[in-house]
This record gives structure tokens, sequence and C-alpha cells, in this order.
């Protein structure tokens, strides 16, 4: 277990650092010199060159390269070019918003998926596995950004339901709230994060659904499904103590290897619901050409995608004993 | 596969769903060829008297603007037709250089096995950890805004969904008995490869590719959401265009997206009935 882990964590230091490199060679072996962004059009020779310089931009490609990584070994993720911040204050400011749209996001579709998916396979060619089929069918073909401005026009333009942008009270304050009597903050939390949540959380639903039924199909086929039968078991007995255990790793497996799409997803749901993530943070820092910023957010991407994944094997070993890490 | 093609057929003609997908997915692709015979308008031209006019079926629309006009009066009907053009032009040329790049360095990975492997494998894992659109704005923004572009970003991610399916599946084959007989009779690797690996590897990757390009046409149309592919005749550029009038004029951004939607879905229908026609295993699933 303890070898495994150094192995595992090795591994996701060489996918970062590949991450990182791969974002470094994009932006520096491109045509164009970001400076001309920062000084302007009308900027003189001098003053371009001078940015230039204090940046580090007039440096050979590969005394670049060694600066940045000697800066990131020792934690320094740059300083943006804009606003003159940390790219780690500005990300980490930006962060929890984004985490917290991407577990809402998840806690509503995957219980439901996984639910669906059990329906589904359990009542086979009924008219209620045609209509999970449908609706994991229709989430997996429908672009989320389109489904936000959809559900905009609906609950917020039509209906006047729901607000179309923004986000509410920050989550452990509209808990706080509760313990002091106060309902109305966490409904206003709640109102504002249920579009977006849903629109992010559609794709990830509908792939678990399909994923779900497929597995438990496959399950009830095998020899220890006929056994737990032979003994007595009841139909949802099986499926709940012998089949679902089963099941679930591989849902966790796809819900891991998904996490890269659900963070790309954020970005643009949070852009479609101006929600204050790091999405939209990135998504400006791109079109503004803030090379520090992006390096430091596909970095932090990276990141989260890769220890999410360990902590995805983790699970394994809890839902499968059988699966000793070695 | 036991007789092949005729089996598919057979399969094919009972299954709604799949030939729902093919018909769309026939008539889309008449349309962006004959777009400009099709398209009752031209999709730039300002009709400013009648600008933000409503679809026929609602009260103020008539035949002449079927699905209504956008802010500056242009046809939403004939903007659609042409704006297939670009998804669809942009996802297929996209994904066949992800086809190719993908099964090369799929085929390469499995069968030399090795460092090969490693290296190869590693930059799959690099490219997993980094969401495609978050990589996608990055290139455009250095690269520019152009359609070229977002086709090289398209097959430079995109490889990896196919090197990872073929190389799984040469891992398979090449342990089985024809290969190792040809490799006795001392076949070149390529031979081998191409004789023996590539007709079995065709199957998979063209469900692979199937599915992949309803996603790229969902890419495309994010990027174009964006206003970043330098292209405004989009769907994905005319829903983020039609966001500001989802008060007066709820269609200029509804009706690309259903364009979008249901050329995704007759791709996945397409790719979901391919692979189970192909794939034996995934279909008979036993029950209890």
């Amino acid at each position: 277990m303890g070898r495994y882990l150094a192995h595992r964590i090795l591994h996701s230091f060489v996918v970062i650092w590949g991450a990182a490199t791969l974002v470094f060679l994009i932006l520096h072996l491109s045509p164009g010199d970001p400076a001309v962004n920062l000084v302007g059009e009308n900027a003189t020779q001098e003053q371009f060159e001078l940015v230039r310089r204090s940046l580090g931009l007039d440096l050979p490609l590969h005394e670049r390269y060694f600066n940045y990584l000697t800066d990131l070994a020792a934690g320094d993720l740059g300083t943006s070019w804009f606003v003159g911040q940390p790219t780690v204050d500005m990300l980490l400011e930006r962060l929890p918003d984004t985490i917290e749209l991407t577990l809402v996001a998840a806690l509503i579709g995957i219980p439901l998926a996984i639910g669906l998916g059990i329906v589904s396979a359990v009542f086979r060619r009924s008219g209620l596995d045609y209509m999970a089929n449908i609706v994991a069918l229709f989430g997996l073909s429908t672009p989320n950004f389109w489904l936000g401005v959809m559900l905009i026009l609906l609950f917020a333009v039509e209906l006047r339901w729901l607000p179309s942008m923004g986000r509410g009270p920050v989550f452990h304050e509209a808990i706080a709230a509760i313990f002091s009597g106060q309902i109305k903050p966490l409904a206003d939390w709640a109102s504002h994060i249920v579009l977006p949540a849903v629109t992010l959380g559609t794709f990830l639903m509908a792939l678990v659904t399909r994923l779900t039924r497929t597995d438990i199909l496959e399950n009830l086929g095998r020899p220890y499904v006929k056994v737990a039968r032979a003994k007595g078991a009841s139909n949802w007995g099986v499926i709940y103590h012998h089949v679902l255990p089963n099941s679930l790793i591989s849902v966790v497996t796809v819900i891991g290897l998904e996490v890269g799409s659900l963070l790309g997803g954020a970005v643009v749901t949070e852009t479609v619901f101006a929600w204050p993530g790091m999405g939209r943070l990135l998504v400006e820092s791109i079109q503004r050409r803030d090379y520090p910023v992006i390096q430091a957010g596909v970095l932090l991407t990276s990141f989260v995608f890769v220890f999410v994944n360990i902590l995805i094997d983790l699970i394994y070993v809890y839902l499968d004993p059988r699966i000793r890490l070695k | 596969m036991e007789t092949g093609f005729a089996r598919i057929w057979q399969e094919f003609r009972g299954n709604r769903l799949a030939q729902f997908g093919a018909l769309f997915v026939t008539v889309l692709v008449v349309t962006v060829v004959f777009a400009s015979e099709i398209a009752p308008h031209d999709p730039t031209k300002f009709h400013l008297p009648e600008r933000n006019q409503p679809p026929v079926f609602l009260e103020g629309g008539d035949w002449v603007f079927p699905l209504g006009t956008d802010a500056h009066g242009r046809d939403v009907l004939s903007r659609i037709i042409y704006g297939a053009r670009t998804s669809l032009g942009t996802a297929a040329a996209g994904v066949t250089i992800a086809v190719i790049v993908g099964v090369t360095l799929g085929l390469i990975a499995g069968y030399f096995g090795g460092v090969l492997d490693t290296l190869i494998m590693r930059f799959v894992d690099i490219l997993l950890s980094i969401p495609l659109i978050l990589l996608a704005l990055l290139v455009i923004a250095v690269l520019g805004p152009k359609i070229i572009n977002i086709i090289l970003v398209m097959g430079a991610a995109g490889w990896i969904w196919h090197a990872r399916i073929v190389r799984g599946n040469v891992l398979r084959i090449r342990e089985e008995q024809f290969v190792l007989a040809a490799v006795n009779v001392g076949t070149s690797h390529f031979g081998i490869m191409r004789r023996h690996l590539l007709p079995n590897l065709l199957a998979p990757v063209l469900v692979t590719a199937t599915m992949q390009i309803g996603f790229m046409v969902i890419l495309e149309s994010g990027l174009s959401f964006f206003g970043i592919t330098g292209s405004s005749l989009s769907w994905g550029w005319d829903i983020s265009a039609g966001r500001k009038y989802l008060g007066t004029a709820w269609w200029i951004a509804s009706f690309p997206g259903f364009a979008i939607f249901f050329t995704v879905l007759s791709f996945n229908m397409i790719g979901d009935f391919l692979r189970d026609a192909i794939d034996p295993h995934s279909r008979h699933t036993p029950v209890g």
C-alpha cells in the first residue's frame, strides 16, 4: 500500500510536470509577443523593451523554462501581469466557488443517475427503462452552454422563479444563518446554484446512468448472483447487497476520469451564469493573455484531476476488499 | 462478426433509433453540401424592418422567415443551414486528424510496448488531466481565432480517445494465433500491423470516431459560443448572440441549439448502434 501510493504520487508529479511543460511550450513557442498587449499599440520601442526585460521575455527559451521550473519548485506560481497579484491568491480566491458548484452538480447528478440506472436495469425493457435511456441519451447530446441558456429562458425569463446569474450568500454563511433562525439565506443560496449545477451535472448524470445500467445487467448474469438467489435473497436484496457494491467500482472509475470534463464544463457554465469561479477567471486571463495566471490555472486543474484520481484508487480498496494496492 | 456487413444491415433494419440517426445525418450532409441552394436567404443579409420577427407558428410570423429573424433581421433558418457547414465540417476534419494520429500512436504503443508505450501513454495521461475546452481556449488565444486552429486542437487532443482503444485491442490481438503465426513466418512489423492488426481495429475505431464527431460538434459550438472561432456563421455563435434577446426573441438562441442537439443525438445513436452490432458481447447482456 505504501509503495503503491509512492508510485502513484511519483506518476502524478510526472503528469503535472508534463501539463505545466505543455502549457509553457504552447504559450512561449507561439507567434506574437504578449508584451504588446501589456504596453498597448502606441508604446515606444524603449517602453516595449523595458516591459519585455522586466517579464524575462527577452531571455532565450531554455532559460525562461529553467526559471519557470525553479520558481515552481520553490512554490512560486508567478504574479499576474495585469493585476499584479500573486496568481496563487487569485486562483485560490476563486477555487472554492468552482469546487462548490462542481460538488453540488455531482451531488445532484450522481445519486439520480445511480437510481435511474438501477431502476432501468431491474425493469429492463419496461417503459421505465425506455424513459431512463432516453433521458441519458438526451443528456449526452445536449451542449451544456445551450442547456444553461434554455434553463435561464424557462426559469428566469419566462417563469421568473430563479435568478439568471450571479451567486447568493456563501454556503457556510447560509448554514450559520439557519442556526440563528433564518432560512432565507439558504433558500437564496439554493436558488442561485440550482440552475448552474443542473447545467453542469447533466452530462455526468447521463453518462453514469448508462454505465450503472450496463454494469448491473452484466453483474446480474454472474454466478454469484445465482448463488445469492439460491440462498433466498430477495430481488432488491441481491441488487443492494451483492450487485451494487460491484457496480459502484466501475461507476467510481468513470467519475474519476470525468473530473476533467467536469472542470471543463465549469469553465463554460461559470461563463453562462456569471458564476465567480476559477473557470471564468481563466477565460478572462486567456483573453488578455495573462500567461502566469493561465499557467498556474492549468497546473491547478491538472493537480485537482490527479489528486481526485488518487483518492478514487483509495476508495477502491474500501469498495472492494479483494483489491490490494501494490 | 459472423457475417459482417449483412448482419449489421439486418440489425439496422430492426433499429428505429439508428434509422433516425442515419436519416438525420444524411439530411445534414446534403444540407452542408447544398447550403447555398437550400437556404431561403443570404445568412448574413440584414432585413432591418423585419428584425426579431417571430417564427411562422407564432403571431407576427410568416413563411418568408420560417424560424424567424435575429436582432439584425437575418434569417434564423438560413443561418442554421450555413452554420451546419462550420460545425460539422470543423468536427469532421478534427476527428479525421485525431483518428490518424490516434490509430498510429495506439498501434505503436500496443505493438512495440516498452519505452515507446510508456512515453505515449504518459502523454495520454497528461492530456487527460487538462480539460479539452481549456486547452482549446488557450491554443486559440495564442494562435489566433481561425477554423484551422480549432481543427488542429481537435486533432492534437482528440487522438487520445483512439490511441487508448487501439492500444487495448492491439494488446489483445497481438497474442492471437494468426498474429503469432505471421511473426513466425517472418512477416515484417509493418506488414503485421497493416494486414493483421489494422483490419481488426476498423470496427472499434469506427464506433469511437462516430461518437467523437458529436463530441467535437459540441466543442466547436462551445468555442463559437465564446466568440473565438473566427466565424460568426456558427450555431454556437448564434446562441451566444441570442442570449441578449431571451426576453423578447427567444427563437434566436433556441433553434441553433436544437440543431446541435439533434446532430449530436444522431451521431450518438449511430455510435450506440454500431457498438452493439459490432461487438456481440455488449449486446447479449445476460439478464437474471
